[in-house]
């Protein structure tokens, strides 16, 4: 192993000295120190955070990977170009040893200059994160750049809605009224006679699935979303007394970021584990209160200013999703009202004002304060919408209300939880103009969100994802290089990534569609597509980026099903390969 | 493993060359039969293009042959336990230019996985042997090219080597360094060393070798003994002080009366080769500067002895060493290592002893040196290049009286 450790370590030697290198890594660590200054994203502190990371991360694995081709093709092939690799190949070291020390040269040299990049971004986005940057932050800009972005969340989608009942109910309409033939004759036409039928199913499936998930002005959508899994996440921390003021039972505390990222603006806390609510929280500083019997425990009563105390944040739950309009608001906002609530029948009701077509986030606590005035808000909320829609006294629509009470908000058997949060969206009239439009949320444009892990963490499995690209990148590389000059080597490792690189899109862009006809010609680009894009990784889904810009959490599994799927199986192929090529390779081969 | 059995054996070794359509084009060798014994310094004579590097680099493993087969130490070319006893240096030094030489030995150490303190130890000799102690923190791409050519060779030598393979060894090399490096092949062969040169430079390989193969287009033309090669078995030669008219006239009447054809009388001169090391070692006696090559061509120790050792056990081990190698490469008696210090003075009675005009070219002062030292009594034969002169086209006027 001796050999493999020398050649490894002469390698990094040469790329080091290498002046192209030194310009290129030169170059990158200027590019990543402008960026936080010239990138503003959206103006917003989350804003100018998001896109730092996007920016940064992509830039750093782009440009490792541009320089992990040319130094990985140069390493072989040059030696075999300029001969010094005679004086290597007489020596006693294996062929596969020289293939691999190479590849580990250029593979440490990748996580040397990943970890110095990822420090900088680290820091840079730390830098980012305080504000400095960033003239006007409020506490909303403070919140949700601390829990969408410095974070690390776990994605829920919504339980697909059973709708098979109303797809078949549809089609017997359809026989009914005589025009499921008419139907089948026009999706005959279109798609051939053994299609057709399941064609037409698919289409009304379709049309049940849109108008499921539309809904009128004072109507509600309704999601379930199941393994909210927060038990045990509470977040402890310290914070020091900056005021208090007995007369309003609050107090000013300051506190560290995170702990002022994971609070919920009205939501509960715990000081010296006697819950408190957030007033406000500011710049380094939260303002909580108090109920009377609280301010007055013993573990409150005797804090004074400049005291530490103990603080405990409960987990939180966001929501996200995009709304469309069927009519486009004068004010291009949609007014709604949420109603979150878990199985043990606690809830929270928001409302909300929020631009059509973006996306939005709510952030609830996750144990979804289950308080009677919380409930009663929802009856009356209900009540509004019924008298509105069946022209009822208020107290008739309260008393209806208050027997629809949510499936989900009845309290679950003792000790059994099943982790479920049922989301309800009411559609409201316009808050300026009173308009009314109809409301669509895509089932793929609404989650939940929570947190599972901090940053910090997220960000390194982030990195060992990059490291896993390079990885593959480097064999790649080594492959061209071990039979190829160095252009032609560069030219077919750089026609075979974007193969890599934008896998999805290419399997789609030559997909087959029933019923169109495919001219012969396509056939061997797509076949060539579907197989390399078979055995080639999808690097796309493994860059980091696009995980660490919404402070999505990197599972552990996505990070070892790369590291089985494209290290352990497809990287190691390739090195195997290029130890097999190189090995019958004549390095003194003089083509006449 | 044992006297008699073959370093380097070649059966049939062919190699063909083909185009990028694997059209044959030049058969580069042809049935080569070769049998390099232990302790041999064997030469592979041509003219250019005639096979000798392709043959070298096939036993090697840097090429494979078309045909036959090639057996070094008795396994293939590319095993690593035959590739750990051999030193390679090739045409031309092809080192990494962005190491210096320190480096560059340091890194082909690592290769043969030597023990840090060896290797070390060993650098310092290598440099100091090839005169580039002074340059040892430059980058090789900055030498000129016979200094890369001593690194090269250094490079060559990091794992003292049981096989040396040679290609054109002193091509690039001042006539110092193709000196030193005549002296070093045959210190190398008197410890049982054995060595591989191909090159086309005939004076070298005359000095240094034992035997030679003439190679043609590929094919063998003449292998042997180089002085059953280049015998003249008709002729004698007499050297002697410069002799007065009469007794130059009693000579005359002499070989006319025995019947002898009379040939030839010249008065001998220096050699430029004796005129360009002589000023060379006056200037570096001056410690003149230069930033090339110093004053090297101190045989490494663990060259001359086979062990690092300090220089205090020495004597004992070399003797011990000297008594243990093969005796057709110990056919004259203990000499001094060659080193310009210590070999200077038998440089100059050899330069007088040395027929001036009438040796062959470039064979420089110090051959009746490697006489002495290598060859034994048959290097006393007049020294004549017929076979080769055919096959070459050499210069005959340096054929001896």
């Amino acid at each position: 192993m001796g050999g493999l450790w020398s050649i490894s370590r002469q390698t990094i030697i040469q790329c080091l000295r290498t002046r192209a290198v030194v310009v290129f890594l030169l170059l990158l660590a200027v590019m990543l120190a402008a960026m936080p200054f010239a990138l503003t994203g959206d103006g917003t502190l989350a804003g100018r955070a998001r896109t730092f990371l996007t920016y940064s991360t992509s830039l750093t694995a782009t440009a490792l990977s541009v320089l992990t081709v040319f130094l990985t093709v140069s390493a072989v092939s040059e030696d075999v170009r300029t001969r010094t690799i005679f004086s290597v190949a007489v020596k006693p070291v294996g062929r596969w040893q020289y293939i691999l020390g190479r590849w580990l040269g250029v593979m440490t040299l990748n996580v040397l200059l990943l970890v110095l990049a990822s420090m900088g971004i680290y820091c840079l986005a730390t830098y980012l994160r305080t504000g400095a940057l960033t003239e006007a932050i409020n506490a909303r800009d403070q919140a949700a750049v601390e829990t969408e972005v410095f974070t690390a969340r776990r994605r829920l989608s919504p339980v697909p809605k059973n709708i098979d009942t109303q797809v078949l109910q549809r089609l017997e309409e359809l026989r009914r009224t005589g025009r499921y033939d008419e139907a089948m004759v026009g999706f005959a036409a279109r798609f051939g006679d053994d299609q057709a039928e399941t064609e037409l199913y698919n289409e009304i499936r379709k049309q049940v699935v849109q108008s499921v998930q539309s809904v009128q002005p004072g109507a509600a959508l309704h999601w379930r979303f199941n393994g909210v899994d927060i038990a045990g996440r509470d977040y402890h921390s310290t914070g020091q007394v900056v005021s208090v003021n007995p007369s309003a039972r609050a107090m000013r505390i300051s506190a560290s970021n995170d702990v002022i990222g994971r609070l919920v603006f009205g939501g509960p806390m715990c000081v010296n584990d006697v819950e408190a609510w957030v007033q406000q929280s500011g710049k380094g500083s939260i303002d909580v209160s108090f109920q009377a019997e609280e301010f007055t425990s013993p573990s409150i009563a005797s804090v004074q200013a400049g005291d530490t105390v103990t603080l405990t944040v409960e987990p939180t739950i966001q929501i996200t999703y995009k709304a469309s309009a069927a009519t486009y608001p004068p004010d291009g906002m949609l007014r709604s009202a949420w109603l979150v609530s878990n199985p043990s029948g606690e809830t929270a009701i928001l409302e909300r004002n929020d631009p059509v077509r973006q996306p939005a986030t709510l952030t609830v606590p996750a144990r979804v304060v289950g308080r009677a005035v919380e409930i009663n808000k929802w009856i009356q909320l209900r009540a509004n919408q019924i008298a509105r829609q069946e022209n009822m006294s208020m107290d008739q629509a309260r008393a209806q209300a208050s027997r629809q009470r949510p499936p989900s908000v009845e309290k679950a058997p003792p000790g059994v939880l099943t982790w479920a949060t049922d989301v309800r969206y009411f559609n409201q009239p316009n808050a300026i103009t009173g308009d009314v439009t109809s409301v669509t949320i895509l089932d793929e444009d609404i989650s939940v969100l929570f947190r599972v892990g901090s940053f910090e963490a997220n960000f390194l499995r982030g990195m060992l994802m990059t490291i896993i690209q390079l990885a593959y990148v480097a064999a790649l590389g080594m492959l061209a290089g071990s039979f190829l000059v160095f252009p032609v080597g560069c030219l077919l490792v750089f026609s075979l990534l974007p193969f890599s690189m934008f896998r999805q899109y290419l399997t789609e862009s030559v997909a087959t569609y029933p019923g169109v006809d495919m001219q012969w010609y396509i056939w061997p680009g797509r076949v060539l597509v579907h197989n390399l894009s078979t055995l080639l990784p999808d690097l796309e889904a493994m860059s980091p980026g696009r995980w660490l810009v919404d402070g999505m959490n990197i599972p552990w599994w996505s990070v070892a099903a790369a590291a089985i799927g494209t290290f352990a199986m497809r990287t190691m192929l390739i090195m195997l390969f290029t130890c097999l090529i190189f090995r019958s390779r004549e390095l003194a081969r003089v083509q006449v | 493993m044992d006297a008699g059995e073959h370093y380097i054996e070649t059966v049939k070794l062919t190699k063909v060359f083909r185009d990028f359509w694997l059209r044959e084009r030049v058969t580069a060798v042809s049935e080569l039969d070769l049998q390099v014994g232990a302790g041999e310094v064997f030469g592979l004579l041509g003219p250019n293009g005639s096979g000798k590097s392709t043959a070298l680099k096939m036993i090697l493993g840097l090429l494979f042959p078309t045909k036959g087969r090639v057996a070094v130490f008795g396994r293939r070319p590319t095993d690593v336990r035959s590739k750990a006893r051999i030193g390679f240096l090739p045409e031309e030094s092809y080192l990494y230019p962005f190491l210096d030489a320190r480096e560059t030995l340091d890194y082909y150490g690592r290769l043969f996985h030597q023990p840090r303190r060896q290797r070390m130890r060993r650098i310092d000799m290598l440099l100091e042997m090839v005169g580039l102690k002074h340059a040892a923190f430059r980058r090789v791409g900055e030498y000129s090219k016979g200094m890369q050519r001593r690194i090269g060779l250094a490079q060559a030598l990091i794992n003292d080597p049981d096989l040396l393979i040679l290609d054109e060894p002193t091509s690039g090399m001042d006539p110092i360094g193709t000196r030193d490096f005549k002296d070093l092949i045959i210190t190398l062969a008197r410890r049982g060393k054995t060595v591989l040169l191909a090159s086309h430079l005939l004076a070298d390989v005359e000095e240094v070798c034992d035997r030679v193969c003439v190679l043609y287009g590929g094919r063998q033309r003449a292998t042997g003994d180089i002085h059953d090669l280049l015998a003249q078995q008709d002729r004698t030669q007499i050297v002697t002080n410069r002799l007065d008219e009469s007794t130059m006239d009693k000579l005359h009447s002499l070989l006319a009366e025995a019947g002898c054809d009379f040939q030839q009388i010249t008065t001998p001169r220096d050699k430029l080769e004796s005129l360009f090391l002589r000023i060379v070692e006056e200037a570096q006696a001056k410690r003149l500067t230069t930033s090339g090559v110093q004053d090297g061509g101190k045989l490494a120790e663990f060259l001359r002895s086979g062990q690092d050792v300090p220089e205090t056990g020495r004597a004992v081990i070399e003797q011990l060493v000297h008594s243990a190698k093969p005796a057709q490469v110990q056919p004259a008696p203990p000499q001094p290592i060659a080193e310009p210090t210590t070999q200077q003075p038998a440089r100059e009675v050899l330069q007088e002893l040395t027929p001036g005009p009438d040796a062959p070219p470039c064979a420089g002062n110090k051959a009746p040196d490697k006489s002495a030292h290598a060859s034994g009594e048959k290097r006393q034969h007049q020294a004549d290049r017929s076979v080769i002169d055919d096959l070459l086209v050499q210069d005959g006027d340096g054929k001896g009286t």
